[in-house]
């Protein structure tokens, strides 16, 4: 982030954008000054709010308990401090989940206000944000006809409140990209998006590559399998089960198109996932869930520590840390 | 409520006895008639006339037996203008007689629409400082008469009392002396700085624009989110409303200004009859200017109820429909009172929610301004946008203003007044073509608030261009005057609003069309940026500036066009949620609207452009379809509201048929 943003900087006027990408945190780079350090600090400062935003909606014990996965998982640390871009899109994607949920789960319009924006920011930290609102989108038509009184054309008003501002920012600064650097869709030489569309396995290959990988992602993450079995028995309904998957799915799909999301990412994102669902089911207002939710939360953690590949950098981190 | 007391019911009692004696009802329906009163609190005669069991003629002539008072009809015997002079006839509606003539002997001969109870006629005594002969006469003859014997001081009043009153508040003069030089010092400062620094004072005004874009969408986002966080809040329930009594209710007037209406006169019946509110204190005032004879024979012609009446707007300058609602507001007794046009279908609760809201407000709260929206959707582009738009301003935007305790400019339609506080004001200015947004202005100027009620007026969008354009210059022309006579006295405005609302007032009013008349420019230069290479932008402006353009280009088009989709889909219209990425076109119809106001403004500032309604080509049915909830409850013919509120024939006892 600190080269790309003296990169960015370097040219005549804004000759240079195409290096200001993911936009978001190469602009905190730009203005921050102490380079590596205030990137990290702002990281911090991200994560406290994700923190924030869950202490809010479900209170200070459940969201330890429930997020002990993200407390207590050394990978957890490195993540939180020193990956800016991820942890500045999932900051931004926590309070959409909320937001969607206001708007899917009680058919308020201002949740959907919240989870357009906040998907929004979330691209201008991670390109691959437009899969979330892909999911969300998807996920609209299974609320039921009755909500959108009959309405056939219900789902797709929905999805276009929830979709069109991400893809109006994706449009947006495609746009000033091609205007002032002259290239599009600009300077994608960055992780998470490095190698979008190129396919490196093949097609087939890659497709099923990232499926293993994003199952494998959900075995991992024992707290959101936990909720998914939960609250099938708690609604007795398949229908939600299947929605649950579509993250899943949108998962393997931005690994093959070729967004490279780390293990550490998935873990992440499932965990605020399952939060955001316990959330709006109350699921751990009934002790007999509570415990098996927490016990998830739990053996995930374990997994963490011991079974989650490490990321780039950690293991340095690690030792420069714990020494 | 005052509590009957034994003497008036004896009047009431003994009235009802004698239209039974002398045939006009039957001893059944005067029985009913009595419940109907008591449930309503109003007096007999109110609810003879207006359930139409008994002819107002006949009425006054029973009541004129009944006190002895003998009966004089004002059409034959026209009072003496003379006698009018100096007297105010608000007073005299309120009271019910006119002055007839001076006698021989000194007195004056007053006809009175009521029982000359010992009080009321001391009071006629007090403000003629005459003995009195009385007669007896028709509340509508009283009204006529007042009509027609002061004519011009009704239209004097109209058309200049709030200039009189407070020139600084009128349009009469749109550009106050100051306000011109103001004007011709300002653009000849910025010709000589053209003139000498040509690319300064193009960045220099470049930066002010970009500013103001910057500030208006920032303003209107906050302002639409502060609105989207109370969507679930109901200013007045149905609760609320289901426990207001009948007899509790005051009498309130309705306004209904129409102009080469003819074809829609009926339909505006029918809509109003569906209000739920006791007819007996239900005041409809039909405004029509006297020279539209096509409308006014459209009204008479289809048998008007009798709580509907008339009133001819006399001719004179200037020809606007505010004038007009002032003329009502002359004659108006309800103590509250409402605008609706003529196409308007409003929900049947809306006065009761108004009144609950009044009485939550305060004696400060001088008008509540009920949501307005559409009814022929989806019949092209044009409605479509126009019912995003409403959607967006009246469902997010009023209620986020209300929020935020900012000044609200009114909807043309569907503003509920205490009829007193409306008084107080002064009216409306009939020299601003939006009169409506001035008023709502004006009393927040004067330290009076503005509330919203969850409640919604459906009414025709404009669908022909043409019309649409005319439609729109008026409003931007009136929002245009409404700035410039607000910011007479700039000072004044902060030191009784407060400096937030003063600048709500600026961002809102004279914002918009500001912002209107920049969009088409704007456009053009982001259409030559597309050919020109970007480092000749980044030549003539600092970086900076470019950021502040291409934030307004690119975020603030995204934000507004946002808004309108999360308007359309509140309102559950959600064929229009993907439609509102057409805004950018609409808006450009919105520029070209607000050059022709501007041009207007300087060389017809007072005219009226009349918008044409009834154009829309769904059938009465589709459009009653279109409105929610105005399917008519089971077993109630016609989509008439419940038995309380409206006697349904089925209700009073018709006379048995001889043996």
């Amino acid at each position: 982030m600190v080269n790309r943003g003296h990169l960015a900087t370097s040219g005549p006027g804004l000759s240079n954008l195409e290096y200001v990408y993911p936009p978001l945190p190469v602009l905190l780079s730009i203005t921050l000054p102490g380079d590596q350090l205030s990137l990290a600090i702002c990281a911090c400062l991200f994560s406290g709010l994700i923190a924030s935003v869950l202490v809010r909606r479900i209170g200070l014990l459940r969201a330890t308990l429930l997020g002990l996965p993200l407390i207590a998982v050394p990978q957890m640390w490195f993540f939180s401090s020193e990956l800016l871009p991820p942890v500045v899109a999932l900051t931004f994607l926590a309070v959409a989940l909320f937001g969607f949920i206001q708007f899917a789960g009680y058919g308020e319009t201002y949740g959907g206000f919240i989870a357009g924006l906040a998907l929004a920011a979330c691209y201008a930290a991670d390109p691959g944000a437009f899969l979330y609102a892909v999911v969300m989108c998807l996920f609209v038509p299974l609320l039921g006809a009755e909500r959108y009184h009959g309405d056939p054309q219900g789902p797709i008003g929905a999805a276009a409140v929830i979709a069109f501002p991400v893809l109006a920012m994706a449009a947006c600064w495609s746009f000033l990209i091609w205007k002032f650097s002259g290239t599009w869709p600009g300077n994608l030489d960055y992780a998470p998006a490095a190698h979008v569309l190129q396919f490196p396995d093949g097609v087939l290959g890659g497709l099923g590559h990232a499926l293993a990988s994003a199952f494998a992602d959900l075995a991992r993450s024992t707290l959101y399998i936990a909720t998914v079995v939960v609250l099938a028995v708690h609604r007795r309904t398949i229908v939600l089960g299947v929605g649950l998957l579509l993250p899943v799915l949108a998962l393997a799909l931005a690994l093959w198109l070729g967004y490279a999301y780390s293990a550490i990412n998935a873990f992440y994102m499932f965990v605020l996932l399952a939060i955001a669902v316990i959330t709006h089911h109350r699921l751990m207002d009934r002790p007999q869930y509570a415990t098996v939710l927490v016990i998830a939360a739990v053996v995930q953690v374990i997994i963490g520590i011991e079974l989650l590949p490490p990321t780039t950098g950690f293991t340095l981190w690690q030792h420069l840390m714990f020494r | 409520m005052a509590t009957v007391t034994v003497a008036r019911d004896t009047w009431a009692e003994q009235l009802g006895d004698i239209l039974v004696a002398n045939g006009k009802i039957t001893a059944e329906q005067r029985d009913w008639a009595m419940r109907a009163r008591e449930r309503a609190g109003t007096n007999l005669s109110v609810i003879l006339i207006s359930s139409g069991l008994v002819p107002r003629l006949v009425l006054f002539q029973a009541l004129a037996e009944l006190t002895r008072v003998p009966f004089i009809d004002l059409v034959k015997t026209p009072p003496d203008p003379e006698v009018l002079t100096a007297l105010d006839a608000e007073q005299l509606i309120r009271e019910g007689w006119v002055p007839v003539r001076e006698l021989d002997d000194g007195r004056v001969l007053v006809a009175i629409a009521r029982v000359p109870r010992p009080p009321l006629v001391a009071s006629i005594e007090r403000t003629l400082g005459r003995t009195l002969v009385l007669n007896t006469t028709t509340d509508w003859d009283v009204r006529r008469a007042l009509q027609s014997g002061m004519r011009e001081e009704m239209l004097d009043q109209a058309a200049l009392g709030l200039w009189r009153r407070d020139a600084a508040q009128s349009a009469r003069v749109n550009l106050y002396p100051r306000q011109r030089i103001g004007l011709v010092i300002a653009l000849v400062l910025l010709g000589v700085c053209a003139w000498l620094w040509p690319w300064g004072t193009l960045q220099a005004v470049s930066v002010t624009i970009a500013f103001g874009f910057m500030f208006g969408v920032a303003f209107k986002f906050v302002v639409c989110m502060t609105g989207a966080r109370r969507e679930r809040y109901q200013a007045v329930s149905d609760e609320d409303v289901a426990a207001l009594r009948d007899e509790d209710l005051p009498v309130y007037t309705v306004l209904a200004p129409m102009f080469h209406e003819a074809e829609v006169v009926h339909q505006l019946v029918a809509n109003l009859a569906k209000l739920d509110y006791p007819v007996a204190k239900l005041e409809v005032l039909l405004l029509l200017e006297e020279d539209d004879e096509e409308t006014i024979s459209a009204a008479k012609g289809g048998g008007l109820p009798p709580w509907m009446t008339i009133v001819t707007v006399p001719r004179g300058q200037p020809q606007t429909k505010p004038k007009a609602c002032n003329i009502g507001l002359f004659l108006a007794k309800g103590d509250y009172l409402v605008i609706f046009d003529a196409e308007d279908k409003p929900d049947p609760d809306q006065l009761k929610k108004a009144i609950v809201a009044f009485e939550r407000g305060g004696e400060r709260m001088v008008c509540v301004q009920a949501a307005l929206n559409y009814w022929n959707v989806y019949e092209n582009f044009l409605t479509r946008m126009f019912t995003a738009e409403y959607s967006f301003w009246f469902d997010y935007m009023l209620p986020g203003l209300d929020a935020l305790h900012l000044p609200i400019p009114l909807g043309g339609t569907s503003n509920h007044f205490r009829t007193e506080g409306l008084r107080l004001l002064g009216g409306w200015d009939p020299f601003n073509v939006t009169e409506d947004a001035d008023l709502g202005i004006r009393a927040s100027a004067l330290g009076y608030s503005v509330g919203v009620i969850n409640s919604t007026t459906y009414e025709e969008a404009n669908k022909n261009l043409g019309n649409w354009i005319r439609q729109r210059s008026r409003w931007v022309k009136g929002y245009m005057q409404t700035s410039l006579v607000h910011a007479r006295h700039p000072w004044a405005l902060i030191r009784v609003c407060g400096l937030r609302q003063t600048l709500g007032f600026a961002l809102l009013i004279a914002g918009t069309p500001l912002s209107f008349l920049f969009v088409a420019p704007l456009w053009l230069l982001f259409g030559i940026s597309l050919l020109v290479p970007a480092p000749i932008f980044a030549g003539i402006y600092p970086g900076w500036v470019l950021w502040i353009g291409l934030f307004n280009l690119l975020v603030g088009n995204a934000l507004m066009i946002y808004v309108s989709m999360m308007g359309a889909f509140l309102r559950q219209r959600y064929g229009l949620v993907v439609w509102a990425l057409l805004n950018p076109v609409y808006w450009l119809l919105h520029s070209a609207a607000s050059y022709k106001a501007l041009w207007q403004l300087i060389t017809r500032p007072h005219y009226w452009e009349k918008t044409t309604h009834g154009i829309s080509a769904l059938s009465a049915s589709e459009a009653a379809a279109a409105v929610p909830g105005s399917a008519a409850p089971a077993g109630v013919p016609g989509g008439t509201p419940p038995a309380a509120a409206r006697p349904v024939a089925a209700d009073i006892p018709q006379p048995r048929k001889p043996l």
